[in-house]
């Protein structure tokens, strides 16, 4: 019995003291994080927080496209020049107070503009940089939240290789890029919801 | 006052009526060198069409021409489809009233986004995209794949990358989009990061085909790893003098707007660029390879740049019936 228990006590001994090595004895003192963590902690923050706000923003369009008669394909453009302006009162109307940076707040901001520069440095800077400068140029027009992206101003291509960097998005919304300003475009509406100036170098 | 309006609505009214009804004395056009045979897939190409000017109308009327003795079932619309806007009378002036002809006989139209569209074409009925930004469809032994190359996010290329896969290899691949990933054009040229994500692509799985538009002019590319590059974007748009032919030019025209017409039957396909006035600058044959899918063991076709003769003996057999 006797020997049992000091068997035991043996046991349980190395368990913790292989415990104790395995988490480096984080018991003594509380160990201060990496640079690279603490970067990382900030990432998850920042990404976290942005897709957290566009989700919100996918419920909202849905709920207003529910609310609406469903867009169709027809044959007559009127119609669906009359559903994308419903669509677009609607979601002016639930986002009556909506601001610059409510989706784009300062952590998604520095996170996105860490990723952009990635890119910007990287091997396919020289890509990215051609594709964008390849855009027709833009003609005086100020962004604004809730304001619809110009009928009849061109689209500038979003070079695929940012585009596998930057934070995923649903369907009803798009990134679009502006001179320098990258823009969150609901799709459908064609409607400006966020923006971030100087996001393109 | 008023009687000056309304005397200026009988005239546009009056010209609108003329010209349609001009539309039924079809032009003479040029031969059209494509067999048409039974069974046959036959299309045509249009590209940067819709600024509703004349030479639209024009390209629209030579097309009209064409399609009475070579009949092409549908047309495929490179992008730019509406330039300037997409209220209801864009869509008609750009659209519904020039080709009218052939939306009456029947044909269908496919249409790709350009930088100039607006997202909402793909609820237009006319351009049979059922609401979708890039599709497939598949006419005979042809599959078709339109892209949107104004935002090739990840998830489009998943999409892309799966259907092509699933196509397997028995059957053309044809790949259409706005923006070429091969040009010799001074304004805009290759789509360099475009071809970064989707050239590995079409590689691996085959694709045969590829039609682009976004640069004013008409160029075939020289094969390009296995697979034919042509753009097409003068149908109503035009930059004279914007192509600056470079070893990668099977052959170049920009000195007039144009359309092309294909054919495919069996293991070839036709094509013929026609231009505005009627004159053809461009035709040949294709002669497809079956090819077997990505993890056969057949060693894969050596990479081509430039390599036109080594591509004609391996991969597609053209005869350049201009030259």
């Amino acid at each position: 019995m006797k020997k049992q228990a000091t068997t035991s006590i043996k046991l349980t001994s190395m368990k913790l003291l292989i415990g104790l090595l395995a988490t480096g004895g984080t018991f003594t003192a509380p160990r201060a994080l990496s640079s690279t963590q603490t970067q990382e902690a900030r990432d998850t923050h920042g990404y976290k927080d942005f897709h957290d706000r566009i989700e919100e923003y996918e419920k909202l369009h849905k709920n207003a496209e529910k609310s609406l008669p469903r867009l169709k394909k027809t044959s007559k453009q009127e119609v669906i020049a009359a559903q994308q302006e419903a669509l677009v009162q609607k979601v002016r109307e639930l986002r009556s107070n909506a601001r610059q940076g409510d989706i784009f707040t300062p952590a998604a901001r520095e996170e996105i503009a860490r990723k952009i520069k990635v890119v910007y440095t990287g091997a396919d800077a020289h890509r990215v940089q051609n594709t964008i400068q390849a855009g027709d140029p833009l003609a005086g027009f100020k962004v604004e939240v809730n304001q619809k992206y110009p009928d009849g101003l061109t689209s500038t291509t979003v070079p695929p290789t940012l585009l596998q960097k930057l934070p995923e998005l649903p369907d009803e919304v798009t990134y679009r890029i502006l001179g320098s300003t990258l823009l969150l475009v609901d799709r459908k509406a064609n409607l400006i919801i966020d923006f971030m100036p100087n996001a393109i170098p | 006052m008023r009687r000056s309006l309304v005397i200026l609505r009988l005239v546009i009214v009056t010209l609108i009526v003329t010209y349609l009804g001009s539309l039924s004395v079809i032009p003479a056009g040029s031969q059209v060198t494509a067999p048409v045979k039974a069974d046959s897939v036959r299309m045509a190409v249009i590209g940067d069409m819709g600024t509703g000017e004349t030479p639209q109308y024009e390209v629209s009327q030579r097309m009209m021409g064409a399609h009475t003795t070579f009949p092409f079932d549908f047309v495929i619309m490179l992008g730019d489809n509406i330039y300037g806007g997409s209220t209801p009378k864009d869509f008609n002036l750009k659209f519904s009233i020039p080709y009218k002809p052939l939306l009456d006989a029947g044909v269908k139209f496919y249409a790709s986004l350009g930088n100039h569209d607006n997202t909402n074409e793909s609820l237009y009925a006319p351009y049979n995209m059922n609401g979708a930004t890039y599709y497939t469809f598949k006419k005979g032994n042809v599959r078709f794949f339109a892209l949107n190359s104004n935002y090739m996010d990840p998830k489009q290329l998943a999409w892309l990358e799966n259907e092509l896969k699933s196509a397997g290899d028995g059957d053309w691949k044809v790949c259409y989009f706005h923006h070429p990933l091969y040009s010799s054009a001074k304004t805009h040229g290759s789509s360099v990061d475009l071809r970064h994500v989707l050239e590995p692509i079409f590689t691996k799985y085959h694709v045969d085909v590829v039609f682009s538009g976004h640069d004013h002019v008409y160029e075939r590319i020289k094969p390009q790893n296995g697979i034919y590059y042509f753009t097409e974007g003068a149908s109503g748009e035009l930059r004279p003098g914007d192509l600056n032919q470079s070893s990668i030019t099977a052959k170049g025209f920009d000195s007039d707007n144009t359309f092309m017409l294909v054919e495919f039957a069996g293991s070839q396909m036709n094509f013929q660029t026609i231009s505005r006035s009627g004159q053809s600058v461009d035709s040949g044959v294709i002669e497809r390879q079956v090819r077997k899918s990505a993890n056969s063991s057949q060693p894969e076709l050596p990479a081509i740049d430039g390599g036109l003769s080594f591509a004609l003996a391996r991969t597609f057999k053209i005869i350049d019936l201009e030259n």
